[in-house]
């Protein structure tokens, strides 16, 4: 019994974890081993064969990685960045150390300026980032994967020479906003104890550092009274600043934070529901559209050579930025029926519109692990193929296999099968999340419940254009 | 089993409801809504279907010098022709060319994965086992292109298998989901 109570109070209780976190590199060894397989994965993109089916580095970044990205957002959270070598990298030029803290370092740690202080440039770098893999196959070319390293390690540490702390993690990463968003979903927070004890606090180390430790390197003040994961990367720097030991470590409902978060904000609303138009009406816009418009366009433009053939280009680009305003627009409308339904006069559609947005975040992720999990369990066998290339020329991957063979776990309608029970749990969640929003909003259970009708209704109609999207393949 | 949290002291305050000035009726409001979802649910399934079915008809390809040949042209995120026939016993030859950036083409039962760079012509021949079961087979993108990879597929159609009883799912997870819905609603509603 003890064992569950630790689970669901606070894990720090657990001695074994109690001392692994709070060791001073206790991040570092995350780093480290990250680290190494980042340099062997950038070598072989950068130096392999210009093949993505047959370079190790290429397998492993955009099926490996991207499958244990997402994954984690179901277990906790923001685990990856905890092991991220691209911050620490920034991190460590900045502060001119592995972990131990020193009272100087490289970084002029400037104010980032508080106006940018929002996820408008995070969705901006995010909705190019994903353009640029579709249109342009960024997962798809070594060449550019290998430019993509380049210009996250130099902004890494361009940011953290410039600014304080993690800025660039923060608001710059084109994947902070996917990250951050999508680590509300997980069952694992890291949070104050006792909200009197921080009161009385007049260190406030936890933000502001000790002695020994920086503090939060993602500008949280868990004083304040965190509400969300968004921005906690587990490095558990505020655990171990704390001279009170008021911070701890709890598993909890999955989704906690989409309801219980402090006020909404519209850019991180507007991301929620982006995050998950990308996997729903932008795929059923491709699948639907993508033929007939580019044939359209081929009448119409220039042919180029890839990747630069502009009626494809120029297709995807229309198709898929159609798909997300097309999302966001039947959200916009959906809020505005859900006022229509509460039946109360001054609550406005805008609101209603960034107040259920995170609901959409369960279905988003359970729609990118679904499709994630289609490409591994019929190419699985292919990890071993480039891996085993790799080893007749490390650490370089110059060498071609005569074929990467591939092995699948399931058939066809098995994977559709198993991938429609993983879009049917993202709906209930979502519905569940969709339903607590509105009792939160409204404390009339009648009025929350027809506020809630149209939000479940666009939640489902997402939820279609990602089955049926599937089904085209079947 | 509820979990605790030192942040619920910070909820937001509830909004309490106005006047029901704009009150419409529940039979009205539920009728809305599955009118709503009716009409987009019909539209997608419709879409899908109708867009999928467009990509071609089923093809034979040739035979040159007995060997069955399928010329195939793979793109982002569909093949061309997407659905081959072929016989048990038969040799196969796949002549695949990349039209944009790197894809690939494998049928796991067959046992081969092209890798397929742009504009590269590649072709591989596979005898299909005569005892091979008749039946739909996923031949499918090997490698990550983009968004729509999960859907790039085709199928190839091993002797006469009759009706594909994978083509009902989506109707009957259709019918699966909008049942989470109503149910969810119905409980929720009941205990409000």
């Amino acid at each position: 019994m003890n064992g569950i109570k630790h689970l669901t109070t606070d894990l720090l209780e657990i001695g074994l974890i109690r001392r692994l976190v709070r060791l001073p590199f206790f991040q570092f060894l995350f780093v480290v081993p990250s680290l190494l397989i980042f340099i062997i994965a950038a070598l072989s993109i950068f130096f392999g064969v210009r093949h993505a089916g047959s370079n190790f580095g290429m397998v492993f970044t955009w099926v490996v990685w991207w499958g244990m990205l997402v994954s984690f957002f179901v277990v906790l959270g923001r685990g990856w960045c905890v092991m991220c070598p691209f911050g620490a990298l920034g991190e460590w030029v900045q502060r001119l150390s592995l972990w131990w803290k020193r009272k100087w370092g490289l970084g002029l740690n400037l104010k980032y300026p508080r106006r940018l202080k929002n996820m408008w440039f995070a969705l901006v770098f995010f909705i190019v980032f994903i353009f640029m893999d579709n249109g342009y196959g960024i997962s798809n070319s070594p060449p550019l994967t290998a430019g993509l390293i380049v210009v996250l390690v130099l902004g890494a540490i361009w940011v953290g020479l410039l600014f304080e702390r993690r800025t660039f993690c923060l608001y710059h990463c084109p994947l902070t906003l996917f990250i951050g968003i999508s680590s509300m979903f997980a069952p694992f927070e890291i949070r104050r104890k006792d909200a009197a004890v921080c009161r009385k606090c007049e260190s406030k180390a936890c933000f502001s550092g000790s002695e020994r430790t920086y503090g939060c390197p993602m500008f949280e003040y868990q004083g304040r009274g965190m509400d969300k994961n968004n921005d906690c990367i587990l490095c558990t720097e505020c655990i171990k600043s704390c001279p009170h030991s008021n911070i701890g470590m709890r598993l909890r409902l999955w989704g906690h934070d989409l309801w219980a978060r402090r006020e909404g904000r519209l850019d991180e609303s507007i991301g929620a529901v982006v995050i998950a138009a990308l996997v729903t009406t932008v795929s059923l816009f491709l699948v639907m559209f993508l033929p007939p418009l580019k044939s359209l366009m081929d009448k119409i433009l220039p042919a180029g050579a890839p990747p630069n053939d502009w009626p494809r280009v120029v297709s995807i680009s229309l198709l898929y930025l159609g798909g997300v305003a097309a999302s966001l627009l039947l959200m916009y409308g959906f809020s505005y029926l859900s006022k229509l339904f509460s039946g109360v006069k001054d609550v406005t559609a805008k609101s209603l519109f960034i107040h259920f947005g995170y609901a959409a975040v369960p279905l988003g992720i359970m729609k990118f692990l679904s499709d994630i999990t289609d490409h591994v369990l019929r190419t699985w066998g292919a990890v071993f193929g480039v891996i085993n290339a790799l080893l007749q020329d490390f650490p370089l991957n110059r060498v071609m296999t005569e074929e990467i063979t591939v092995k699948q776990v399931l058939s066809a309608g098995q994977t559709y099968l198993l991938q429609t029970v993983m879009i049917a749990i993202g709906f209930s969640f979502s519905l569940y999340v969709a339903y607590k929003l509105a009792e939160r909003k409204f404390s009339d259970r009648d009025v929350a419940f027809r506020t809630f009708l149209p939000i479940g209704a666009f939640l489902f109609i997402l939820t279609m254009a990602a089955l049926w999207a599937l089904s085209a393949a079947l | 089993m509820r979990l605790q949290s030192s942040e619920e002291e910070k909820r937001p305050q509830e909004v309490p409801p106005k006047s029901g000035r704009f009150y419409v009726g529940p039979a009205f409001l539920i009728a809305v809504t599955v009118l709503l979802i009716t009409l987009f649910t019909v539209g997608i399934a419709y879409g899908v279907q109708t867009s999928a079915g467009s990509r071609g008809e089923v093809s034979e390809g040739v035979l040159v010098d007995s060997v069955r040949e399928f010329r195939i042209q793979a793109q982002q995120w569909y093949y061309n022709p997407a659905i081959l026939k072929a016989n048990p016993g038969e040799k196969v030859r796949f002549v695949v060319t990349s039209q944009d950036i790197m894809h690939g083409f494998a049928i796991n039962e067959l046992g081969f994965n092209m890798q397929l760079s742009p504009g590269e012509q590649m072709a591989h021949e596979v005898d299909i086992p005569a005892d091979m079961a008749e039946g739909y087979y996923t031949m499918y993108c090997s490698i990550f292109c983009g968004i729509g990879h999960p859907y790039m597929k085709g199928t190839l159609l091993i002797g006469n298998p009759g009706v594909e009883m994978s083509k009902f799912l989506p109707y009957f997870a259709t019918l699966g989901l909008a049942g989470v819905f109503i149910g969810f609603s119905a409980i929720k509603r009941r205990t409000r």
